[in-house]
């Protein structure tokens, strides 16, 4: 773990061709290192869900280097990228995503069943990792039995499952309330980050800055203002 | 007086509520014949009642006409083959001689050429194979709809476009074995329950039948899914981020 986590170089961008030609990302300089909760901040439209979709390897650079744990991504190709994200990175949503016909504990698994485990080693495992999360008693509940948070604690299980190097969280707290937002960034403080772990949080949510080792704020495709806030934990 | 045979249809339609039973009077035509007996027979295709008498009291009933008869039943002796046979009846009288399964392509080609009922039937189940198939790539469609942020959840997870699709069509198979239990097992339960019905003789759930309409409702299962699925091949991951 010489490099960071995640390190981004004059990353590029465009939508459109031509007239339509959108430039979302004008060389952006990004890095996230491990054991450390990095915030991308910004406002709507600012260009950090293109940021955080390149980083997992969604969507490709048109410039730039990036590199994330080591592996170079911008001329990675789809399906070397669909296994790199599968087996090294863990993500939470907005939106949380859990499929609805699926118990919590069989949600949590789903990373597992993908990479090729027997349903009942993996269901187990997600069971663990939900009890470490306080869940146990809600490890067969169907999603739409669950409360936001509870929701979004299963969302953690399932970004954990695969003991990824790098969470990746999209406004990890946009649908839930205040006082569950907080508990939510204490419990991703808490058990999702570790020394040997990055945590890439994007959000526009003022309240949880207080959680960040490092907030980047982008905006108009450029990253602004980098503010380090190690030690303020 | 003259006996005659009739069939079950046509004895509870001319004695209705009464026992099978001989001895009674019938008129038909000019003639008073008397029932002799009560035969259970092949059904016809349509639902007329059928006596059977000799062709000497046939005649007297029915009158002379220019075409008297429509077809003479004969069986071969030991040894002769019924296509041997055919062409012996046919080079000796110039008619048409036909053997047994001949015959009955024969009459399921009249039936096709000269009547409404092969197009009538057609017309109903491409009917029901269009509507079927509209219905069923509707809701489909709709379930892909739906799910289309979990599927593009689990690409951004890193499950390949490839194994979602064939999750896919691995639910459709699913749906298409339980609605082809579903639909086959209410089909012979009809057929179960009515197959003392005298009116709906000949009705009859053949295994041809079964696997021609397995075959069709997999075809349309298919093309439904088919046709759905190219939503999730084209919907790109990156809409999860979009809130």
């Amino acid at each position: 773990m010489s490099e960071p986590a995640v390190v981004c170089k004059a990353i590029e961008k465009s939508f459109g061709t031509d007239q339509t030609r959108l430039r979302v990302l004008r060389g952006v300089d990004l890095q996230a290192n491990y054991g450390e909760m990095t915030f991308l901040l910004g406002p709507s439209g600012s260009g950090k869900t293109t940021l955080l979709s390149i980083i997992a390897g969604i969507l490709k650079a048109d410039g730039g280097s990036i590199r994330v744990l080591g592996r170079e991504l911008v001329r990675i190709r789809d399906l070397e990228a669909a296994h790199f994200r599968l087996t090294n990175l863990g993500f939470v949503f907005q939106q949380f995503n859990l499929i609805p016909a699926l118990t919590a504990a069989e949600n949590a698994a789903v990373p597992l069943l993908a990479a090729g485990w027997k349903r009942r080693s993996a269901v187990a495992k997600a069971r663990a990792i939900l009890a470490d999360l306080n869940m146990a008693d809600r490890s067969d509940a169907l999603p739409n039995k669950l409360s936001g948070g509870e929701q979004q604690r299963v969302a953690f299980a399932r970004a954990l499952i695969q003991d990824p190097k790098l969470i990746i969280c999209d406004e990890p707290t946009s649908a839930l309330d205040g006082a569950t937002g907080h508990h939510i960034m204490e419990l991703l403080r808490k058990i999702v980050l570790k020394p040997d772990r990055a945590v890439l949080v994007v959000t526009h949510d003022y309240r949880i800055l207080e959680f960040a080792d490092r907030v980047a704020e982008i905006s108009d495709g450029v990253i602004q203002k980098i503010e380090s806030r190690k030690g303020v934990h | 007086m003259d006996s005659v045979a009739i069939d079950e249809v046509g004895f509870r339609r001319f004695f209705p509520g009464q026992a099978y039973s001989t001895g009674h009077r019938l008129d038909i035509g000019d003639k008073t014949v008397m029932i002799g007996a009560v035969v259970r027979v092949s059904p016809p295709f349509v639902n007329l009642p059928v006596v059977y008498a000799r062709y000497s009291e046939a005649i007297k009933m029915v009158g002379r006409e220019p075409r008297q008869l429509s077809f003479i039943l004969c069986e071969s002796k030991p040894g002769i083959t019924p296509e041997e046979l055919c062409n012996r009846i046919s080079g000796a009288t110039g008619l048409k001689a036909e053997t047994a399964v001949q015959f009955g392509w024969d009459t399921i080609w009249y039936y096709i050429r000269n009547t409404g009922i092969p197009i009538n039937f057609g017309i109903t189940i491409t009917i029901a194979l269009l509507v079927g198939a509209l219905v069923s790539g509707q809701t489909f469609s709709l379930f892909i709809l739906e799910n289309l942020k979990y599927f593009g959840a689990l690409k951004a997870i890193g499950v390949t476009t490839i194994r979602i699709i064939l999750m896919i069509f691995l639910q459709a198979i699913i749906v298409l074995c339980i609605g082809y239990a579903l639909g086959i097992s209410m089909t012979a339960a009809f057929f179960e329950f009515t197959k003392d019905n005298l009116e709906l003789r000949g009705f009859r759930l053949l295994p041809e039948i079964m696997l021609l309409t397995g075959a069709l409702v997999t075809i349309v299962v298919l093309i439904a899914t088919m046709i759905s699925v190219r939503r999730v091949a084209v919907v790109e991951p990156a809409i999860v981020f979009r809130g």
